[in-house]
Formats: structure tokens, sequence, C-alpha cells
């Protein structure tokens, strides 16, 4: 019991700093984009994405892209995710699985053409998943 | 049941923009931005991506509101707070847990905020885990 308690807590502590995460495309693509000057929006978020994490304490060679940051993070939520239901399966997480597919496309798209509308739909849904979230029982 | 899903939703979606900016900026947005070549584009890297400032305040306002509601809706009153017999219950465990580090992080919100504080915005962030485990514990009735 407490084992799935902390696995439910582990689901949305992940799921937070992938909001983060999706939060933080929103606001740099739409600063860079109103902020013009020499610094292009979609170059500078390609560079941005590029940028190895964490970059002060691992080597340069198992540092991992801040994109691929996003992957992982996605990738954690559906395991952890599938886990979690213990074979339960209602509309509830239909919605959800629709939901999460959409964003990783969206991910994918952001991912091989960064650019503020893409930032958008990926924030949205996962705004969208937050909000079905709440019906989960 | 209605309002009560409306209030779950507003305050899953406070908390989620909240803490995400919260956990997101200062552990893996802060550190990435900062090493970026050459310096001036990193200042300006960073300088960009503060400007959606001031998400605490409405964040807050948003939990406390739709939280205090929906303790009302399980039957909660603000008096029961006050109350011994109350506390004896053993699914407010949870919520006594909750609500004094709730408390210390709209202190922290007010007495720190946005001024640079490298070490409290750990503890803030240590305050943030443990209220969404008393949360998960208070949603599974425990």
């Amino acid at each position: 019991m407490y084992l799935h308690l902390f696995g439910v807590w582990l689901h949305i502590v992940v799921g937070i700093v992938l909001s983060g995460y999706a939060l933080f495309w929103l606001v740099m693509a739409y600063a860079l984009q109103s902020a013009g000057g020499e610094l292009q929006t979609a170059p500078t978020l390609s560079m941005i994405g590029r940028a190895g994490w964490p970059p002060f304490i691992a080597p340069p060679a198992v540092r991992i892209p801040l994109l691929g940051l996003g992957w992982l993070l996605l990738a954690f939520m559906i395991v952890s995710g599938v886990m979690l239901l213990h074979g339960r399966f209602d509309w509830v997480i239909t919605a959800k699985v629709v939901l999460v597919v959409l964003f990783a496309l969206a991910h994918g798209w952001f991912t091989l053409r960064p650019s503020p509308r893409a930032a958008l739909v990926g924030a949205l849904l996962v705004a969208g998943v937050v909000c079905v979230s709440a019906f989960l029982r | 049941m209605m309002l009560y899903r409306i209030a779950l939703i507003a305050h899953f979606l406070a908390v989620f923009t909240w803490l995400g900016h919260m956990f997101f900026w200062p552990l893996f947005a802060g550190p990435v931005l900062k090493k970026i070549q050459p310096g001036e584009t990193a200042q300006r890297l960073r300088t960009l991506s503060m400007s959606m400032g001031g998400l605490g305040w409405p964040a807050l306002v948003v939990l406390v509101l739709s939280g205090g509601y929906m303790l009302s809706a399980r039957g909660v009153g603000f008096g029961d707070l006050f109350s011994a017999v109350f506390w004896h219950q053993p699914w407010t465990h949870a919520l006594a847990v909750k609500l004094p580090l709730v408390g210390a992080m709209i202190v922290y919100q007010a007495v720190i905020g946005h001024r640079p504080a490298p070490r409290a915005i750990y503890l803030d962030m240590l305050a943030a885990l443990l209220v969404l485990g008393a949360s998960v514990m208070l949603a599974r009735g425990f």
C-alpha cells in the first residue's frame, strides 16, 4: 500500500517537473519572439535544447540535452503511469493516454522545429493531462 | 459535485504551474542557461527566462481558495481546525502535516519571494515535496 502511495507521489512530482519543462519552453519561445534582436527564435531554442544537463557535476559525455530530458521525463511518466494502473481502464485513462500521445507528437514537432506555436501546443496538452487527472478516482 | 471538480482542477493547475516553475527553473533551466557561451548570450537568455515572474501569489490564492472550498465540501469548517477532537481523527494526520507546511511556504513567499536565496529555495522545495506527500495521503483517505 505504501509502495503504491510512494509511486503516486513520484508520478506527481515528475509530472510537476514535466509541467515546468513545458512551461519553460513556452516562456522562452514567446520571450525570444517578442524580444527580437540578434537572438532568432528557432535557432536559439535549438541551441538551448542541445545544451547539456547537469552542466556542472557530470562530464560532458554523459550530460543529457535539455530536449532529451523532456523525452526522459515523458518516458518515466508513461512507465510509472502504466505501473500505477493495475489493469484499470476507464474514460479518464483513455483521455490521458490520448493527450499523452498528442503531447509526444507535439514534443517531437518541437524537437525537430522549435517554435512558439509548438511550445504552446505542448504546454496546453500538459495542462489538459493535469485537468483530466482531476477526474481520476 | 461539479463545483468540487472545478475546484480540484483549479487546485491541480495551480500546483503544477507554480511548483513546475519552482522546480524546473533552479534545478534544470538555470544551470543550463548559465553555461551557454558566450556569457552575454547566457545572461540575456536568463533574463528572458525570468520574463514570466510573479506566479507565486496568484497560485497561492487559487490554492488556498480551492483548498478551503474542498475542505468545506468534505464537511470541515474553519472552526474545526481549532478543535482537538477534529485532529484526533486518523485522516486528519496528513492534514496536520500539510497545513503548517503550506503556511511555511506562504511565509517564504512573503519574506523571501523573488530575492536571490540559493539555500532557502531548497527548503521551500522540500516543503513542497512534503505537502505533495501529505496531499497524496489525504486523497487516498489516510
